[in-house]
């Protein structure tokens, strides 16, 4: 009897370590997506435009979902001391509901990032930069994020300046090609904010323009925030599966 | 022998037979109009045709060469001049002038050079655009053909309209960009000789089609203005002097100019969905298959438990949580009479 006595201690403390550890993940996962929803990086107009918000969505979801992992967990610890049968099966209920939201969330905030591909980018980017006439304020909003973030990483286009080249574009249309074969935010630009050589610039001379596509620079905060709500979800829900 | 390359092969002056038109009058008279026909023929490459511009300039010089070749004929001035009347039109005519002592002369054709103008081939992402291109300049080519005031021009045609091209004879008559569409070829970028001389620190690189101000104002000037269409082109470089074109390059290959496509084209979706989703998505699932099976199992143990209202106390759920020790139950002692009473 004291055998047993002791695996059952054993496992009540287990179960409370396990509940403790979903607590203070659920907190941390509302934490997370509250910083999330609440300051949207530079590039927040440019997914805005893509008219797909699943990542905010699944933001959302998140929030909520840590808030109730943090109760059920607590609920769970009462239900273990307590070695309540009708608690503990309210709680492995509650905590399955919380797992279909939180797979729920995970797979939008996956679906999404694998839907920013370069191509979205591009097309917007074409469509939309330096519209002459812009149909809302969001044009103006693509046209100075894409000019920050061409400034600020040295970088031109999508994949490269050719964007500009191989299509035709709402920047074509104002800007004839001989005098701006790219724009020219895409040139090296002195202290002024005048480029270096303008005809350097110009024909492509190698250091007198950025060769280099922005999608690096784009794709890398968005990763950072789709993975993390999507991982952290995933991974408390193994854990307490797992418990 | 600027002519003779431009004569088809077999035909010639060996072949009394070729006029066409009536007897042959004298032994050189078909010559004459031997030339006449093979200039009228194959009059389009080099410099030969190119010292005279249009038709009726060249039959007058056809048919004067062909007085002075029937008068050597008459004079019995051998075979010697015949050759060069066939080797260079313009070089017999002149020389033919020289010992006749006549004033008017025809222009000597420019001089060929072999070098043959090309995009550079440096890797400059904006060599080719859609409306302009980029040329290595042409350094050290023309020393030796030019004198200090020679103006090297650039001559631009489209690819199929460069054997139809006639060198200027002067500078007034150099085609001006806005003929383009309706000449098919146009002359720029006019530049002392001087810049591309050996001594001289020569552009590397030459811009055609950068000039969007003289295209829009239409300057009378030699206007570098952008390309109307990416259709091939090709070029050549000419030295003109004051009296006329001094030397020549030989035609590019044909340059062909970017084309853009349109953005819609471009689609969006993904190629396929990332292995992650389906990752992530399997193993959600799977664990959300173990956890309501948990939670179904313990629903129905449950149930089980409080519909057979069995005193066992040992689930298979209930011991994970607390265990109940197995106490087979006791019979009920019969009481002491005392203990009624206590």
């Amino acid at each position: 009897m004291a055998k047993t006595d002791d695996c059952v201690h054993i496992l009540q403390g287990l179960l409370v370590f396990g509940n403790v550890v979903i607590g203070m993940c659920g907190i941390a996962l509302t934490a997370e997506c509250i910083y999330f929803v609440s300051n949207p990086h530079d590039l927040y107009p440019l997914l805005k435009a893509t008219e797909n918000s699943d990542i905010y969505a699944a933001a959302w979801i998140g929030i909520f979902v840590g808030l109730a992992l943090f109760a059920l967990s607590i609920l769970g610890i009462i239900g273990v001391i307590k070695a309540s049968r009708t608690l503990l099966l309210v709680y492995i209920i509650l905590m399955l509901i919380t797992f279909a939201f939180e797979m729920a969330s995970c797979i939008t905030a996956a679906t999404h990032q694998d839907s920013l591909t370069p191509e979205l980018f591009l097309k917007q980017m074409l469509e939309r930069y330096q519209k002459s006439e812009p149909a809302n304020n969001s044009d103006n909003e693509i046209t100075k994020t894409w000019d920050e973030l061409m400034l600020q990483n040295h970088c031109c286009g999508v994949l490269g300046p050719s964007d500009w080249q191989n299509y035709t574009s709402v920047f074509r249309r104002t800007h004839s090609d001989a005098d701006y074969p790219w724009p020219r935010m895409c040139c090296v630009l002195d202290a002024q904010g005048f480029p270096v050589s303008l005809d350097g610039c110009k024909l492509g001379v190698p250091g007198y323009y950025n060769s280099n596509g922005c999608y690096d620079a784009i794709s890398g905060p968005v990763s950072t925030h789709a993975w993390g709500v999507a991982w952290f979800g995933f991974a408390i829900l193994c854990w307490t599966v797992s418990t | 022998m600027l002519l003779s390359a431009s004569l088809p092969a077999g035909q010639g002056w060996q072949r009394p037979n070729q006029s066409g038109t009536g007897s042959p009058r004298a032994p050189g008279a078909w010559w004459a109009q031997g030339i006449r026909r093979e200039l009228g023929l194959g009059g389009g490459s080099g410099g030969a045709s190119g010292v005279l511009q249009d038709g009726s300039q060249r039959w007058d010089g056809l048919s004067r060469a062909g007085q002075h070749i029937q008068q050597h004929q008459d004079d019995a001035m051998e075979l010697p001049w015949a050759l060069l009347a066939l080797a260079g039109m313009g070089a017999a005519a002149d020389l033919a002038v020289q010992n006749r002592g006549s004033p008017r002369s025809l222009p000597t054709p420019p001089a060929r050079l072999p070098y043959v103008p090309r995009v550079p081939p440096v890797a400059l992402l904006g060599k080719v655009t859609a409306s302009t291109f980029a040329l290595e300049g042409p350094r050290c080519v023309f020393d030796g053909h030019a004198d200090a005031s020679d103006a090297v021009w650039l001559a631009v045609a489209f690819a199929n309209a460069s054997a139809a091209f006639r060198n200027p004879l002067s500078r007034a008559d150099v085609p001006p960009y806005k003929q383009l569409p309706t000449a098919r070829s146009y002359m720029t970028l006019e530049t002392a000789a001087a810049a591309y001389s050996c001594s001289a620190p020569s552009p590397p690189v030459l811009r055609v089609g950068g000039d969007t101000a003289c295209r829009d104002q239409g300057r009378q000037d030699p206007c570098n203005g952008p390309l109307p269409s990416p259709g091939p082109y090709r070029v050549k470089f000419l030295l003109m002097g004051c009296r006329g074109p001094k030397a020549e390059t030989r035609w590019s290959e044909p340059i062909l100019l970017r084309r853009a496509v349109s953005p819609s084209t471009i689609d969006p979706a993904p190629a396929r969905r990332g292995s992650a989703v389906l990752v992530i998505a399997s193993i959600l699932a799977s664990l959300g298959a173990v956890l309501a099976t948990a939670v179904l199992g313990a629903l129905g143990a449950k149930v089980w438990g409080s519909l057979c209202h069995q005193n066992l106390g040992a689930d298979a759920f209930i011991r994970r949580s607390y265990r109940t020790h197995h106490i087979p139950p006791a019979l009920p002692q019969p009481l002491p009479p005392g203990d009624i009473f206590r």
